[in-house]
């Protein structure tokens, strides 16, 4: 079975560009516009992975991974953030707030293929 | 971040790009034979080409294509990189920069035209004489010992996929210290106790160890070395003291009382 990714973002063109890129790889990508979206989407859903931009309207990004992480359901759930700044203050804020791993944006489909089959471990 | 910002901030990246290949192309221009050089203009292609694809440049893109599989030729070692082959990707560059500029404009001809000068210039090039071709890197052994943080199952990070991905750049030997487990009573499940300490023979360079743990690196305990050519590994040494046995938070292979070996 392939494993289900949520991808938030509250930019459209980003989420496309993120569905095409793993659904070509063969995962199953499901949709949310913030972070508050995130929250509820991954609580109500099952996701083996999940995408999410750090700078949202409603919940940003970093609130998002905090709570989560709050949550036992979602404690080892992989979280990749995509950002704009590569600057290290901020990975560092995502990291402390739970995330696994991080890929600046623009990015290229294939690398983000890449991460996740990283983080997945396969 | 609206698609606006998006393609805005592609643009910016990609002018970027294209001023770092083009002063990769004139350093190269003068060591043709510097392979960090061609990596670079790759690299950059590689990644103009898959932005462009994701904003929908899609004549940048498909144009960029061409450019980054010739000189994935040369870094292949395929062809050598020629002061022709520099010059017709310069030419090329500028293309790439009107593509990026004015995308909706008219550009077959001159593609057509940059292609077949392309072509011709890889055509012209001779592989590389047997003198100049990379050569196949030796075999190096690496001992890796690594303790992940305490929060890494927490966030996400999944111990057996880094031991895979270790396992895939050559043979490995896996021994689990399991000596940091503390008692049951004051075991935290969610905290990962265990550290590896891994036995590396491989042909890839150490920063091709280091991208292993690319998401991790700064907060954990790292030591990576190199030891002696592959014959000298001695397959008996012992790496780890044994440990009390302990459920782990992070499963071993096997239940573990001792150290284990995971061969490969």
């Amino acid at each position: 079975m392939s494993a289900s990714i949520l991808a938030v973002d509250d930019s459209a063109s980003i989420r496309v560009a993120i569905k095409i890129a793993l659904s070509g790889a063969g995962y199953a990508v499901s949709e949310a516009v913030n972070g508050a979206d995130g929250v509820e989407k991954a609580k109500a859903g099952s996701y083996d992975l999940i995408v999410t931009d750090l700078n949202m309207p409603v919940m940003d990004g970093l609130t998002m991974i905090e709570e989560l992480r709050r949550s036992p359901a979602h404690m080892g759930v992989p979280i990749i953030f995509l950002t704009t700044e590569s600057d290290a203050a901020l990975k560092q804020r995502a990291k402390a707030a739970g995330a696994t791993g991080w890929l600046t944006k623009p990015f290229d489909p294939e690398q983000l293929v890449k991460i996740i089959k990283k983080v997945l471990g396969r | 971040m609206s698609s606006l910002d998006a393609v805005e901030i592609f643009l910016v990246e990609a002018r970027d790009l294209l001023e770092q290949i083009e002063q990769a192309l004139l350093d190269l221009n003068g060591r043709l034979d510097d392979r960090d050089l061609v990596d670079t203009v790759f690299r950059g292609l590689h990644t103009l080409k898959g932005s462009g694809a994701m904003f929908g440049f899609d004549a940048l893109a498909e144009f960029t294509h061409h450019c980054e599989s010739a000189f994935d030729r040369v870094r292949k070692g395929e062809v050598a990189a020629t002061s022709a082959l520099v010059g017709a990707i310069l030419d090329a560059q500028d293309h790439m920069r009107a593509l990026i500029e004015d995308p909706k404009g008219d550009y077959a001809a001159a593609s057509q035209r940059l292609l077949a000068g392309l072509n011709a210039a890889v055509s012209g090039a001779a592989p590389p004489e047997p003198g100049a071709a990379p050569q196949a890197p030796a075999l190096q052994v690496w001992s890796i010992r690594f303790r992940l943080p305490a929060n890494a199952l927490v966030n996400g990070v999944n111990p057996l996929g880094l031991l895979n991905e270790l396992r895939d750049l050559g043979e490995c030997r896996i021994v689990a210290d399991t000596t940091k487990i503390p008692d049951l009573e004051a075991l935290d499940p969610t905290e990962c106790h265990l550290g590896w300490d891994v036995t590396l023979t491989t042909d890839q360079p150490r920063s091709a160890i280091e991208d292993v743990f690319i998401f991790v690196m700064d907060d954990m305990d790292i030591v990576i070395e190199t030891l002696d050519a592959p014959e000298a590994v001695a397959p008996e040494a012992p790496v780890v003291a044994t440990a009390p046995s302990a459920p782990a938070a992070a499963p071993p292979p096997k239940p573990a009382a001792a150290p284990q070996e995971v061969p490969t």
